[in-house]
C-alpha cells in the first residue's frame, strides 16, 4: 500500500494505533466512573428528631415552619431551649477537662521555663525590688502552709522519728495552719540528707528515683517503719491499741474465706467476733476465723495519690474531673506535683541548683515516670553536643592515622622481618652439613660435628618454632586486632559525625516548632539526639577499653581526653615495635634484626669451621 | 554540697506565684467568682462591643499611632504574615514587618527567652505573658502582716493573670465577631414587612439551606452537644471539619437573602449563631495543643446555643404576635 510506502506516516500511523490500544485496556482503570458521594443535605433530616440534630438543622426546620405555617411551634423552642441546657452540660464538663490540661501545660512550661532561667543566674525582677526579708519570710510561711496543708500537721517539722509517731496519732486536717516554716522542713531534711547515719537518707532518695517521688518514699517508709514498730509493740503488749498505732480497715474471714465482720478505722488488733467463737451451725461461721487488715493512714492514701499525680496525667485529669473531693479540688493535684517537683529538685540537687551540669539536671515536669511530661533541652546543650563530638572526632582522626601508618605499620614491617629469620638460619644448614662431612674423622674437630648437628636441632626445635608462633601471633591476633581496631575507630568517628547530624537536625527541628517539647518532632529529635550521643559514648568507652584496657570517663569531654591519651598509647606500641625488630645496620642484642645477624654468623662459623676441617692433615704414623 | 538559702528561697517564691497564678486561673475560668469581676468572655466582648479599643482597628494590640512608628499596617494585624500579631511581636521583641524565624530585634544576648509561642496558640501566649512578667515586673505587694501579705500578693496575681488571660485570648475572641459585623455589611431590605414578606423570606432561606451538607451519619444522628462530647472525649474530628464548612455555608447563603426590617435582628442573629458555630468546629479540634483556646471555645459554644434559643423563642413570639 502506497501509504506504508512512506516511513514517517508508517511511524504516525502505528503511534496513533498504540495510543488507540493502550485506551482501549487502560481506559477503564484510568478513567473509571468515581463513585457519587451521597450527601446528606439538612433538608432529610425530617424523621431524625429535633434533639438528635445540630443547630444548623434545627435552624433550617425552625425557617422552613416559619415559611409553612406562619409559626416555629412549640416543639422546636421546647427542643432549643433542652439543647441549651444539654451544651450547658457538655461545656461545663469540657472545661473542666481543658482547664486541667491547660493547667498541667502551663505549669510544666511556667515551671521550667522560669527555673531554667534562674539556673542561669537571673534573679525575678519582684525578688529584687523592696520585699527583702520581708517577702522571703512571707514566702516560707505560705509554702510551709501548702506542704503542711498536703502532708498534715507539722509532719516534718522536728526530728523524724519523734514526729511519725505525733502524725499517725490523727488523721491529718487539711485546713489547718502551718506549724513549721519551709525553711525548717528543709533544714530537717538537709540533716537527714547530709548524715547518712540518721534514718539512711540516701538510701531513702536512691529507693524514691523510680518513681521519682519524694513525698512517697518518704512516707511509704514511714509506714514500712510504723509496720515494725507496730509488730513489735504488739508482741510485748498485745493489747496495746491506743495513741501511735496506725489506723487501718480490717476484715475477719472464716476459713472458707467469707466475710465474717469489716471493721473500719480500727487501732491496734480488733476483737474477734461473737461468731468466731461460736457453734458454726449457728452461726454458719467455719473457725478457725483470720483477719485482713489494710492501713489506711496518709501514707497511703498520699502515696496512691500522689503515683497517681505523677505517673499518669490523664489520670490527674480524670480524678480532677470527678470532682474528687472538696479537699483536692480541680488544681490541687497539679499544685501537689510541683510541690513535689520542688522538693525532688531541692533534695536531690542540694542547691547545687544553681550550678548543675545542665544534663543531669531534672525538670520540675519530671515528677516521676510521666511519660508525657518531656525533658527540656536547650540549643545550648545542642550546641554543646555539636562541640563535643567535633573534638572527639579529631582525636578519632589522629588516632586512626596512628593506628593504621605506625601501628599497623610496624607490626606488618616486624612480620617480614620475623618471617626472613627461619629462612636465614635455614640457608646455614648447607654449611652445617659440610662441617659434618668435612669434620668426619678429624679427630681433632670431632666437637665440631656437635656443635654442627647441636646449632641444626636448636635451628628446628627451637629458633624456628619460636619465631614461627611469634608469626602466628602477629598473623591471626596483632595484625587482625589493629585493623579491628581501625575498623572501630573509623565507625566511632562515623558516630560522632552522626550526633553533630543530630544535633544539627535538633536545632533545625527547635527553630521550626518554636522549642515546643512536646511536639512529636521535637521529641524525636531530642530521642534521636540522645541516642546518637549514649551509642557514640559506649563505642568510644569500647574502644579505649580496647587499647588501655580500661576507661574512666562517662562524658564526652572525658572521653576525648583519654582518646588523645589512647594515642600515645598506640605510638608507645609502635616505638616498642621498632625497638624489638632493632637497627639492621647495628642490631641490639635481643632484636629481630640481631636473630638475622646471628643466622649469618651461624653461616660464617659453619664456613670457617669447615675449612678448618678440609685443612686438616692427619700425622704421619711411623 | 550544703545548700544554698537564697537560692532555695527564690525557687520557692517563684513555685509560689505560679502555684498561685494557675490557682486563680482556674478559678477564674472555672468558677468565676473567686474575683468579683465579670466573666472574662463578656469582659472582652463587651470591650469589642463597645468599641473600647477604638485606636486598635485590627485588634492586633497596637495602637494607631504604634502602628505608624512600627511601619505597620493598622488594618492587618499580622503585617509580616508570619502568623505572629503585630502587638504580640513588638511586645516580645521582634520586628512586625519582618518575617518569623529570623526577625529577632535584639543581638541575642538576652539569655533564656521563653519559648517563643507558636502562632495563634494562646495556651503558649499566655504561658509567654506570665514568664515575662514574674521575670521582668515588679508586684506591688503591701501589707503589715502575713494574712494582709497574702491578701494582697494574691489580689496583684489577679490583675496579673487577668491582665495575662486579657492579652492572649482578645484577638482570638474578635475571631467570633462575624464578618457581617466587622465589614459593615449593607442588608438587601424588602419593601414590605408584613407576615407574608417573613415567609416569603423564610421560604428563600429555607430553600438555600436546604441542600447544605447536615454531615450528619444517618444511622446516627448527634446534636452539637454531642458532637463536641465526642471530640473531646475521643479526640473525633470527624464531624467538626465537615460542620465548619456546612456552618460557613449556611452563613453565606443566609447573607445575602433580602430581609424584611422587622427580621434584620433576627436575621442578624441567625447569621451570628452560624458564624459562632462555624468558628467552634473550625476551633474545636485544635483544643490538645492549646487547651485556652478549647476552654474559650467551649464557653461560646455554651453562650452560642443559648442564644439560638433565646433566637427561636424570640421568632416563635413575633410570629405569634402577627397572626393574633
Amino acid at each position: 500500500m502506497i501509504i506504508f510506502q512512506n516511513s514517517y506516516l508508517k511511524k504516525s500511523t502505528a503511534l496513533i494505533l498504540s495510543i488507540c490500544m493502550i485506551s482501549l485496556i487502560a481506559g477503564p482503570v484510568l478513567f473509571y466512573p468515581k463513585k457519587a458521594q451521597a450527601l446528606c443535605p439538612v433538608s432529610v433530616a425530617t424523621s431524625v428528631p429535633e434533639e438528635k440534630q445540630s443547630a444548623l438543622q434545627i435552624g433550617w426546620r425552625a425557617i422552613q415552619k416559619a415559611y409553612e405555617s406562619g409559626a416555629l411551634g412549640e416543639a422546636i423552642t421546647t427542643v432549643a431551649e433542652l439543647v441549651a441546657a444539654n451544651a450547658g452540660e457538655i461545656a461545663k464538663w469540657a472545661a473542666s477537662v481543658l482547664l486541667n490540661m491547660m493547667i498541667h501545660q502551663l505549669l510544666t512550661e511556667l515551671t521550667n521555663d522560669i527555673v531554667n532561667w534562674i539556673e542561669n543566674g537571673q534573679k525575678p525582677r519582684f525578688m529584687t525590688e523592696g520585699f527583702g526579708g520581708y517577702l522571703e519570710d512571707a514566702i516560707d510561711n505560705v509554702a510551709g502552709n501548702f506542704i503542711d496543708q498536703y502532708l498534715g500537721l507539722g509532719l516534718l517539722c522536728q526530728s523524724f522519728d519523734l514526729d511519725i509517731k505525733i502524725a499517725l496519732l490523727d488523721v491529718p486536717t487539711f485546713d489547718a495552719k502551718a506549724q513549721c516554716t519551709f525553711s525548717q522542713m528543709i533544714g530537717n531534711l538537709d540533716n537527714f540528707y547530709q548524715d547518712f547515719s540518721q534514718g539512711g537518707w540516701k538510701g531513702w532518695i536512691e529507693l524514691s528515683k523510680p518513681q521519682n517521688n519524694f513525698y512517697g518514699s518518704l512516707l511509704m517508709a514511714q509506714d514500712e517503719k510504723t509496720k515494725v514498730i507496730n509488730d513489735t509493740m504488739r508482741n510485748i503488749e498485745a493489747d496495746s491499741d491506743e495513741g501511735w498505732l496506725p489506723a487501718r480497715n480490717c476484715i475477719w474471714y472464716d476459713a472458707r474465706r467469707t466475710v465474717v465482720q469489716r471493721i473500719t478505722d480500727v487501732r491496734g488488733i480488733p476483737p474477734l467476733p461473737s461468731a468466731c467463737k461460736g457453734d458454726w451451725q449457728t452461726s454458719g461461721v467455719v473457725k478457725p476465723c483470720a483477719l485482713q487488715c489494710e492501713t489506711w493512714t496518709p501514707a497511703n492514701t498520699i502515696n496512691k495519690t500522689v503515683n497517681k499525680t505523677v505517673n499518669n496525667w490523664m489520670d490527674q485529669m480524670n480524678a480532677a474531673i470527678a470532682g474528687a473531693t472538696a479537699k483536692a479540688g480541680p488544681y490541687q493535684v497539679y499544685l501537689q506535683a510541683v510541690i513535689n517537683a520542688l522538693m525532688n529538685r531541692i533534695m536531690k540537687e542540694g542547691m547545687g541548683l544553681l550550678k548543675a551540669d545542665p544534663q543531669t539536671k531534672p525538670n520540675f515536669g519530671d515528677v516521676g515516670a510521666s511519660a508525657g511530661i518531656p525533658q527540656t533541652i536547650s540549643p545550648q546543650d545542642a550546641e554543646q553536643n555539636k562541640v563535643d563530638a567535633t573534638a572527639l572526632d579529631v582525636q578519632l582522626a589522629a588516632l586512626d592515622n596512628n593506628i593504621n601508618n605506625q601501628l599497623l605499620n610496624e607490626q606488618q614491617t616486624n612480620l617480614a622481618v620475623m618471617r626472613s629469620i627461619g629462612p636465614a638460619y635455614q640457608g646455614a644448614f648447607p654449611d652445617l652439613d659440610l662441617v659434618i662431612n668435612a669434620c668426619t674423622n678429624v679427630p681433632p674437630y670431632a666437637s665440631y660435628i656437635t656443635w654442627a648437628q647441636g646449632k641444626k636441632n636448636e635451628i628446628n626445635n627451637t629458633i624456628i618454632p619460636r619465631y614461627n608462633s611469634m608469626i602466628n601471633t602477629m598473623e591471626t591476633v596483632d595484625i587482625p586486632d589493629t585493623i579491628a581496631l581501625i575498623n572501630d575507630t573509623r565507625s566511632t568517628s562515623v558516630l560522632a559525625q552522626e550526633l553533630v547530624n543530630k544535633a544539627n537536625n535538633w536545632l533545625t527541628v527547635y527553630q521550626q516548632t518554636g522549642g515546643r517539647a512536646t511536639t512529636t518532632a521535637m521529641q524525636t529529635a531530642t530521642t534521636e539526639m540522645n541516642t546518637a550521643k549514649n551509642n557514640l559514648i559506649t563505642a568510644t568507652q569500647a574502644l579505649i577499653t580496647d587499647i588501655n584496657g580500661a576507661v574512666s570517663s562517662t562524658d564526652l569531654g572525658g572521653l576525648t581526653t583519654e582518646t588523645l591519651n589512647s594515642n600515645s598509647t598506640i605510638v608507645t606500641l609502635a616505638q616498642n615495635l621498632m625497638t624489638a625488630r632493632g637497627n639492621p645496620t647495628f642490631p641490639d642484642p635481643g632484636t629481630l634484626y640481631a636473630e638475622i645477624e646471628a643466622a649469618a654468623q651461624l653461616k660464617a662459623d659453619a664456613q670457617s669451621r669447615e675449612d678448618t676441617c678440609n685443612a686438616w692433615v692427619p700425622p704421619i704414623t711411623r | 554540697m550544703k545548700p544554698q538559702k537564697s537560692s532555695k528561697k527564690i525557687v520557692i517564691v517563684v513555685a509560689v506565684l505560679v502555684l498561685v497564678s494557675s490557682t486563680i486561673i482556674g478559678t477564674y475560668l472555672i468558677l468565676q467568682s473567686r474575683i468579683s469581676k465579670a466573666n472574662l468572655l463578656e469582659q472582652i466582648a463587651q470591650q469589642i462591643q463597645d468599641k473600647k479599643i477604638i485606636d486598635d482597628l485590627d485588634y492586633d494590640g497596637l495602637s494607631g499611632w504604634e502602628e505608624s512608628i512600627q511601619g505597620t499596617d493598622p488594618n492587618n494585624p499580622d503585617t509580616d504574615g508570619d502568623g505572629y500579631l503585630d502587638g504580640e511581636e513588638v511586645a516580645a521583641g521582634y520586628s512586625p514587618t519582618i518575617p518569623s524565624p529570623d526577625d529577632r530585634l535584639d543581638d541575642g544576648t538576652v539569655l533564656n527567652q521563653p519559648i517563643r509561642p507558636q502562632p495563634g496558640n494562646l495556651t503558649q501566649t499566655l504561658t509567654y505573658i506570665l514568664a515575662n512578667q514574674m521575670k521582668f515586673e515588679s508586684i506591688s505587694v503591701t501589707g503589715n502582716d502575713i494574712d494582709s501579705f497574702e491578701e494582697s500578693l494574691t489580689e496583684a496575681m489577679d490583675e496579673k493573670v487577668v491582665d495575662a488571660l486579657q492579652k492572649a485570648s482578645t484577638n482570638f475572641i474578635y475571631e467570633f465577631v462575624p464578618a457581617f459585623e466587622k465589614e459593615q455589611h449593607e442588608f438587601q431590605l424588602t419593601p414590605e414587612n408584613n407576615l407574608t414578606t417573613i415567609k416569603n423570606y423564610s421560604k428563600e432561606v429555607s430553600d438555600k439551606l436546604s441542600e447544605i451538607e447536615s454531615c450528619q451519619d444517618p444511622n446516627n444522628h448527634k446534636n452539637d452537644a454531642e458532637i463536641i462530647n465526642d471530640s473531646i472525649q475521643y479526640s473525633d474530628f470527624s464531624m467538626s471539619y465537615c460542620l465548619t464548612n456546612s456552618y460557613l455555608q449556611a452563613y453565606k447563603m443566609m447573607l445575602n437573602v433580602p430581609v424584611p426590617l422587622d427580621w434584620l435582628d433576627v436575621h442578624r442573629k441567625f447569621l451570628t449563631v452560624y458564624w459562632n458555630y462555624h468558628k467552634i468546629y473550625q476551633h474545636l479540634p485544635t483544643y490538645t495543643d492549646d487547651p485556652l483556646k478549647g476552654l474559650l471555645v467551649v464557653e461560646k459554644f455554651k453562650e452560642t446555643a443559648e442564644q439560638f434559643a433565646q433566637l427561636l423563642n424570640e421568632m416563635q413570639n413575633d410570629l405569634e404576635s402577627r397572626q393574633q
